[in-house]
């Protein structure tokens, strides 16, 4: 009933949308989105706006795209996406409530997306961190948050702007340098997603260290930002009734990365990161936050480290005479012992268990008899 | 199971071992050493050294300030930094890069933790003079605690001033007091005045040692203004150059009235105006004279000769007047009168005692000598006077000399000494030739004289002595001629200072049939003196009058002889043959010709050369030469 109503008041506004005066038709858009968005019951029309308007998709039969199997595809072309952009980017730096900016932003880009507008995402943030444009990056750490961190479209990003800004940039450029002023809640979901990247053995076989000018970068923001990696932890602006995913902060892979480097690499800046991280998890004590350090995220470092000890075994070497292993086990058990004092990891006795279960080293052990009592 | 204090240690070292390579590792093991151990002392410290070296202030700041805090007492490595600390701040000018942490990190620190720095330096520091400059440097820092806390300070510097007075009350004043001035604590009645006491003690020195002394005694009004604040007094007059001490003695006056037997205020008060005057005549006793410094010295005047008697045995209730001498005796003699009274104020019963306790204190005794005896003899207490003389040792022989003469004078007689002392004084006449003074002699009543120091008027003082003795024997019958004429040759000084005693001379002169002037032609040269010895000569020629000029033959030694010598003359009128009446014309036109001679020089070579025959007039007794020794 309600979607033939919807279905003619499309009809009606089609002809003033015409698709061949892009990216006029994209802005207004937009401009009609914001109206739509509030009521719940018009979510099709939204994606179907979108989908028509905006990405200038093929819309399928039954004009529902969420139901539709196949994917639509695109029909934009390379100058189009890149006027998509400027629109986008144009739009967002307007002024206007969070809320409806980030709803958009949401129904632009879902959890699920089509090669293209994930394509069109990775772009879309990497032009807004080159231009600073704050209230974009803002809605985009949001959407990080709502579609979760670790997740593969998020990994996309986090993967696209380190080739932007880092892989292909022979001086890491002063955007990225000043994004945790900019965007400190993207800022802070980027980590999250860029450590899962790295020095990962669910990831790869190997531990592969960052980029030297990616650990740089993170190693100053940290150091320059002590709050920054609570800045995931802002309730978001969501519009109403749409529930918040809770939240994960970068402490935990950047933990692993600075525990795990002694393995693979020397670099000083591992040393000033651990201790930007030791001076976060002091900081935690005030939030009361217990989740900063998922067990798991300390289980999966405990595993590497075991799994490096096997191959210790295997060369008949002793780990207390090697000395990644011991610096390994000095960065862990500092952690440890502060994420402990700050009442931030959960599981306790569990992890405690599981330490006393690896190679011995001095500090661990006191750590491990100071929290047994 | 090792215990805490290995495990401890163990980070320690681990960050000590780290603190160079690698600072973020060691800062590492010391938060987390923290965190396990948060009341290690050795850890805490170890933070604040990384700190410190990476010259991070504010970090260090918080450190710093969490050891103050938790371990004030136990620990000889934050007594160094803290004394680092402290001698940053006192020396803020220099500009190391180690003074500018401290001062930097300083900066840092919570007032309450900069303030327990303080007040924990001075509760542990052994060193009194150390505590003292932490307190000067808080009161700098915090002037409210200088309200609470300067009375314990200034406890500490009474207490310094007992084995190194000069520094602490230069501290006391350069740089305690500027600080207090605007709020004085509230002290015992004691210590302030003892503050005071040591205050005044500087500043004299100061005065002993400087010329411009208006500074130093602006100083000892304004410390005398706090001090009296912090006793309660009643508020006295600021220090001025140009205000009358008149007007000081009548507010000290006013305050008295109003004060109860003995009060502090009247005692400190009246003690300061009795330096400063005591100080106003010290100083001003010493004049530019002929670009010479030439010091005065209060002595006996002299009695104007009467023939009813010189007057001298008559007492007096009165106190003596001063005579106006010099440009500079009103000005001397204020200031003496100022102190005295001050003196006699201080010396009645109610302050007697305190007083004497306050002048032992203040390094015055030079000039309390000085002032005791002019004192004694402005009052012609001669017993003390002559007791006081023998204590002040630091006269120049000459002012000594002049000193027993004015006593002599006093005395109403001339002893041998007081003669030894004229003489003494002539062959130690200084250079400054000066002028001769006016109203030396006066009539009928005491007065004191400011005598300058000068040839003029030594030489003026030493024969106005002289004819002060002789002129007592012009009436006596059977008077000798000689003494009649050395009293002229006296009296050409300052002819017109006794014209009676002149006049009276030159009747007896008429009187006498023969008259020998043996001094006639060496030592008399005034004109006035010639003419009228030429009208006596003129106009008694009808009486047979003679008028011999030689060396008296008969038993007086001729050791000093007249120029021209051995020739026994006789001028006469008696005969009146042309060839006397030439010759007396050729001495008067002779003498006439040395009228410009230097009269000054030419006396004090008579006294010199005469001195036998003197003595013999004062003495009435024929001398054994050879006691009149100068000494």
């Amino acid at each position: 009933m309600s979607m033939s109503i919807d279905s003619n008041k499309l009809l009606l506004r089609k002809g003033e949308m015409k698709m061949d005066n892009y990216p006029t038709c994209a802005v207004e858009a937009l401009t009609r989105l914001e109206t739509l968005i509030a009521s719940r019951n018009k979510q099709n029309m939204v994606m179907q706006i979108i989908s028509e308007f905006i990405f200038l998709e093929r819309t399928s039969k039954d004009g529902d795209v969420r139901k539709s199997q196949a994917l639509p595809i695109s029909q934009m072309n390379l100058f189009q996406e890149f006027q998509l952009i400027i629109a986008l980017i144009e739009y967002f730096s307007r002024p206007g409530r969070d809320a409806t900016r980030n709803a958009i932003f949401l129904s632009l880009f879902g959890s699920h997306l089509t090669p293209q507008r994930s394509k069109l995402l990775s772009r879309l943030i990497s032009t807004a961190v080159s231009g600073s444009v704050a209230p974009l990056l803002s809605s985009a750490g949001t959407w990080m948050q709502q579609v979760g961190c670790k997740t593969p479209l998020s990994l996309e990003v986090a993967q696209n702007i380190v080739s932007d800004f880092i892989s292909y940039s022979r001086k890491t450029p002063e955007q990225l340098k000043q994004l945790p002023m900019v965007g400190p809640h993207f800022a802070a979901n980027f980590m999250v997603a860029v450590a899962d990247l790295y020095l990962n053995e669910q990831r790869s076989q190997t531990l592969n260290p960052p980029p030297d000018a990616l650990l740089d970068t993170i190693t100053e923001w940290m150091a320059e930002n002590p709050t920054l990696c609570q800045a995931s932890q802002q309730p978001l602006v969501l519009p109403a009734g749409a529930i918040a995913m809770p939240f994960t902060t970068p402490l935990a892979g950047l933990l692993r990365w600075v525990v795990l480097a002694p393995l693979v690499s020397n670099r000083s800046a591992y040393s000033n990161l651990h201790l930007s991280l030791l001076r976060a998890l002091q900081q935690l004590v005030s939030s009361g936050e217990s989740t900063a350090l998922p067990s798991q995220d300390l289980m999966q470092i405990v595993k590497s480290l075991q799994s490096y000890c096997a191959r210790l075994a295997e060369s008949k070497t002793d780990p207390e005479a090697d000395a990644a292993y011991q610096k390994c086990m000095e960065r862990f058990a500092q952690a440890v012992q502060i994420a402990l004092s700050s009442n931030c990891i959960t599981n306790q006795i569990q992890l405690l268990c599981l330490l006393e279960s690896l190679p011995p080293h001095k500090l661990m052990k006191i750590v491990i008899e100071a929290h047994k009592k | 199971m090792p215990s805490h204090e290995e495990n401890e240690m163990y980070m320690v070292k681990e960050a000590q071992r780290l603190r160079k390579s690698d600072p973020c590792a060691a800062m590492a093991w010391i938060i987390t050493a923290k965190t396990l151990y948060p009341n290690a002392f050795n850890l805490q410290y170890e933070a604040y050294l990384l700190e410190r070296d990476g010259q991070n202030y504010e970090e260090a700041a918080k450190c710093f300030s969490a050891i103050a805090t938790n371990f004030q007492n136990q620990h000889t490595e934050l007594w160094q930094e803290i004394n680092s600390l402290t001698n940053a701040l006192r020396n803020e000018n220099e500009t190391t890069p180690e003074h500018e942490f401290y001062v930097k990190m300083y900066k840092h620190l919570t007032p309450e933790v900069q303030h327990n720095i303080f007040m924990h330096t001075i509760n542990h520091s052994a060193d009194n003079l150390e505590r003292i400059y932490i307190y000067i440097l808080m009161f700098n820092k915090f002037p409210k605690s200088a309200i609470t806390q300067a009375p314990r300070l200034l406890e500490m510097l009474a207490e310094g001033m007992k084995t190194e007075p000069d520094l602490y009350q230069r501290i006391l004043v350069e740089e305690v007091l500027p600080m207090i001035q605007n709020k004085p604590p509230e002290l015992s009645p004691n210590l302030a005045c003892r503050l005071y006491t040591s205050s005044l003690e500087f500043y004299l020195r100061q005065i002993m040692d400087e010329s411009d002394t208006a500074d130093a005694w602006k100083n000892i009004f304004k410390v005398l203004m706090i001090c009296g604040q912090m006793m309660g007094w009643e508020p006295f007059l600021p220090f001025s150059k140009h205000v009358n001490q008149n007007v000081y003695w009548e507010k000290l006056v006013d305050i008295l009235s109003g004060s109860p037997a003995g009060s502090s205020q009247v005692l400190f008060y009246a003690t300061t105006l009795f330096i400063y005057s005591l100080h106003g005549y010290i100083r001003n006793c010493k004049l530019k004279i002929e670009d010479a410094e030439v010091s005065h010295v209060l002595v006996e005047g002299f009695m104007e000769w009467s023939p009813e008697g010189d007057g001298s045995d008559v007492p007096s209730m009165e106190p003596p007047k001063f005579s106006l001498t010099t440009a500079i005796s009103p000005e001397l003699s204020k200031a003496f009168l100022h102190a005295a009274q001050c003196w006699q104020l201080l010396n009645t019963d109610q302050f007697q005692r305190d007083f004497s306790q306050l002048m032992l204190a203040l390094p015055l005794a030079p000039w309390i000598s000085r002032f005791l005896f002019d004192l004694a003899i402005y009052f012609g207490h001669r017993d003390e006077a002559n007791k006081l003389l023998a204590d002040m040792t630091t006269q120049s022989s000459l002012v000594q000399s002049l000193q027993i003469l004015s006593l002599n004078l006093m005395q109403g007689s001339m002893t041998l000494q007081g003669f030894q002392c004229i003489l003494k004084i002539l062959s130690e006449l200084p250079t400054t030739q000066g002028q001769l003074l006016e109203n030396m002699s006066l009539k009928g009543h005491r007065h004191m004289v400011f005598l300058p120091l000068t040839r003029s008027a030594l030489v003026q003082y030493c024969v106005g002595a002289i004819i002060s003795r002789l002129s007592r024997k012009v009436l006596e019958p059977n008077c000798p001629d000689r003494l009649l004429g050395d009293i002229l040759v006296l009296q050409q000084l300052n002819l017109l200072n006794d014209v009676l005693l002149t006049q009276q001379i030159f009747n007896l002169i008429k009187q006498r049939k023969s008259f020998n002037l043996r001094t006639l032609s060496t030592y008399i040269i005034n004109i006035d003196l010639l003419e009228e010895l030429s009208h006596i000569w003129n106009s008694q020629q009808e009486d047979n009058f003679e008028l011999t000029s030689s060396p008296i033959s008969s038993g007086t030694p001729t050791a000093t002889t007249v120029a021209g010598g051995s020739q026994s003359r006789r001028i006469g009128t008696r005969g009146a043959d042309k060839g006397a009446r030439d010759e007396f014309r050729a001495i008067t036109r002779q003498q006439i010709a040395r009228c410009n001679e230097n009269v000054i020089t030419l006396l004090a070579n008579f006294i010199n050369q005469e001195h036998l025959m003197l003595a013999q007039h004062i003495f009435g007794i024929s001398q054994p030469v050879e006691t009149i020794v100068i000494k």
